[in-house]
């Protein structure tokens, strides 16, 4: 048996884990822990639009590449002999094709193209082979037929399967100037399959047989042979790539058009998550499955509709919560402090006003020293180790202004803020601290400047009024979000004045957050008065705007706090009163992995 | 808190819609450029950039408008057209 060594020259690398550098597209490692050859694919893709055909029109032809894409052939309301070029900005008008027709197949470049069959009426059997300017009549294949499979070069074509009054299963082969017979398909059909790959190596797939069909089958330049079948069967759908690397993309599905987009790896079709955006049928594409134009094809009337599809190497993988262990006591509306493997938290209420403290050091909460004076809905900045709590709620009904400073291992009470309040913002450290809004018991702007000793009240308030907001950042640049009464509204500061931003996506108050001026998260809270527990969603501010993260916390809670940043955040205490404790692992991306199979 | 908002906006090709956009709100396209988005501030934002913002009824409308002069012009095939594409008569769309 032929070795790795001996075919390529070298070893195949073995690792203990995954190498995570897109170097690794295409690569085949061993990987020593699962024991497993594995490799990774650029599997990811997504549609976005390109500029519009010229002539809108359904069941036209193809050919080309992403960047110099024909478009031939088709339908408006009558058979169309019009030909495009795809220059990878825009489409120009190219030389007619001799018979207008639709249903037609193509193969080849820009520059070198074939189409063959179609219908105008009546059902086509002639070839024209065009030059990058015109087109010139070729052999005719000895089989009429539209709704064919085509790929392939000029001068070695490939035509398979069609309608000719039935299903066909033919296939025809073309030298350039001839076409002769090349075996059947294992399975018949009509009504518009594609095709991808060479003379040689190709593939057929989808069509109609007597529903609609998703057969695939392979092609070694002699004989069909029958393959896994695509996820949604369907007719008209385009096509392109090699045998073993295919897209599909569009057709007429069950129950009408569809965008679904899969990717053939010379086995089985997966599902790319997102589809075109315009789903239709008749539609032609070109390319390769890593970089495809689809265009033209019918919705409710035919369209112009462009989109190009590129895949990434990479796969983005969206936020997640996991657990993180209990808190001691439970509780809400305590303060926050540090990041996930070395937080703080403090204050609180449950089952009363609470002076407790604990320390987390990424998996378990340890009881500290208590605050001098025990409060919930106060303000926290700083490190597990010097952290600053200030301001406050104590019930019966009292606005605090205390502060307290937290040194690692105990408390001191130090200057008191110049307004009483409660459930107010808080950015930055403990020697250079910021305290915004909240209510003492009228909802405030108030924004006071800690400098590690005492606060000045500074002549700018924040633009709207309010209390429980999530909040992040430094002393010179905050960020303030959502609030009382069910706020969206979102405020930054830049060390002088606040200015109205985005809002988030759910109103809410006492909300949890976590993160920077520019790089911030806001999750759980009240989302109106109905209940305590409001949403659980996670929203993630990238500076500009929010954007909900598809999972939101575990268990859905209010009056939660948060430390950390959007990569690695902590969220704790919650209402009704909680111990339990959540991880957030921040949005990233990741290789396509695969395992090999290997015999 | 509704999951869709809807829209007309005319699709004039290139960065109409991005990757970036793809990646960050639901998208999908109808007849009558009807544009069903993902309800999200950034997907609001697109939708305000391009088009109008409709009702869903507004856009249910303006689809099956469209669908009902599809099947007008589908009845008025040659039955050969009908035959040749295996063209099924345009059915109801129903937006999400």
């Amino acid at each position: 048996m032929t070795t790795y060594k001996e075919l390529f020259g070298k070893y195949v690398q073995n690792y203990s884990s995954d190498p995570t550098s897109t170097d690794a597209e295409g690569q085949i490692w061993y990987n020593s822990t699962s024991g497993t050859f594995k490799t990774a694919l650029g599997l990811y893709g997504a549609w976005t639009s390109a500029n519009q055909l010229n002539t809108a029109r359904g069941y036209l032809a193809g050919a080309g590449t992403q960047t110099a894409s024909l478009a031939f052939g088709g339908k408006t309301t009558v058979a169309v002999n019009s030909t495009e070029l795809y220059n990878g900005t825009s489409w120009t008008v190219g030389g007619n094709l001799t018979t207008a027709r639709y249903g037609l197949a193509g193969a080849g470049t820009q520059t070198s193209a074939l189409g063959f069959g179609g219908y105008g009426p009546p059902l086509y059997n002639s070839t024209e082979l065009y030059n990058g300017t015109s087109w010139t009549a070729g052999g005719n294949l000895a089989t009429a037929r539209n709704g064919l499979g085509g790929c392939g070069l000029q001068t070695a074509g490939l035509a398979f399967g069609g309608n000719t009054g039935v299903a066909s299963a033919a296939t025809e082969k073309y030298n350039g100037s001839t076409w002769t017979s090349g075996g059947s398909l294992n399975t018949a059909r009509r009504y518009g399959l594609a095709g991808a790959g060479t003379q040689t190596s190709a593939l057929a797939f989808g069509g109609y047989v007597t529903a609609l069909s998703g057969a695939t089958e392979k092609y070694d330049g002699t004989s069909w042979t029958n393959s896994n079948s695509l996820n949604t069967a369907r007719n008209y759908l385009a096509g392109c790539g090699t045998q073993t690397a295919a897209l599909a993309f569009g057709g007429q599905a069950s129950p009408g058009s569809t965008g679904a987009t899969e990717l053939f790896n010379g086995t089985t079709w997966t599902s790319n998550p997102t589809s075109l955006a315009t789903a239709r049928v008749g539609l032609s594409g070109a390319g390769v499955q890593t970089s495809a134009l689809a265009f033209g094809g019918f919705t409710t009337a035919v369209v112009a509709t462009t989109e190009q599809w590129t895949q990434s190497v990479t796969v983005p993988v969206a936020g997640s919560w996991s657990s993180g262990g209990n808190m001691n006591t439970a509780r809400y509306s305590g303060a926050s402090a540090g990041t996930q493997t070395a937080a703080l938290g403090f204050g609180g209420y449950g089952p009363t006003n609470s002076n407790k403290t604990e320390s987390y050091n990424g998996s378990a909460w340890t009881a500290v020293n208590v605050m001098n004076t025990a409060r919930y809905v106060l303000g926290g900045v700083g490190t597990q180790t010097a952290a600053l709590g200030f301001a406050g709620y104590n019930y019966p009904p009292s606005f605090f202004n205390n502060t307290e400073s937290w040194n690692g291992t105990s408390w001191t009470t130090v200057n008191t803020m110049n307004t009483s309040r409660s459930g107010i913002g808080s950015a930055g450290i403990q020697t250079a601290a910021l305290g915004f809004g909240g209510a003492g018991p009228s909802a405030s702007a108030a924004t006071e400047s800690w400098n590690g000793s005492v606060w000045t009240t500074l002549p700018a308030s924040m633009n709207t009024a309010r209390g429980a907001m999530g909040s992040t950042g430094t002393q010179t640049a905050a960020l303030a979000f959502g609030g009382t009464p069910y706020r969206n509204a979102t405020e930054s500061w830049n060390g002088s004045a606040w200015t109205n931003v985005n809002s988030l996506t759910t109103p809410r108050q006492n909300l949890g957050s976590f993160g920077t001026q520019t790089s911030a998260a806001a999750f759980g809270a009240q989302a109106s008065p109905s209940g305590p527990t409001g949403p659980a969603a996670t929203e993630l501010w990238n500076g500009t705007s929010w954007t909900t993260n598809p999972t939101g916390l575990t268990t859905a809670r209010a009056a939660t706090k948060g430390a950390g940043t959007v990569s690695a955040g902590l969220a704790f205490f919650g209402q009704p009163a909680s111990i339990a404790t959540e991880l957030w692992t921040g949005p990233s991306t990741t290789l396509n992995y695969k395992t090999l199979t290997t015999s | 808190m509704a999951l869709f908002i809807y829209g007309v906006a005319s699709n004039y090709g290139k960065d109409f819609f991005t990757a970036q956009d793809r990646q960050n709100f639901f998208l999908r396209g109808f007849p009558g450029d009807v544009w069903v988005i993902g309800a999200t501030e950034k997907g609001a934002l697109w939708l305000a950039e391009r088009g109008v913002e409709k009702t869903k009824a507004e856009a249910q409308a303006i689809v099956d408008g469209e669908v009902s002069k599809a099947q007008a012009a589908y009845d008025a095939l040659p039955e050969d057209q009908k035959t040749n594409l295996n063209r099924q008569r345009p059915t109801a769309i129903n937006l999400p």
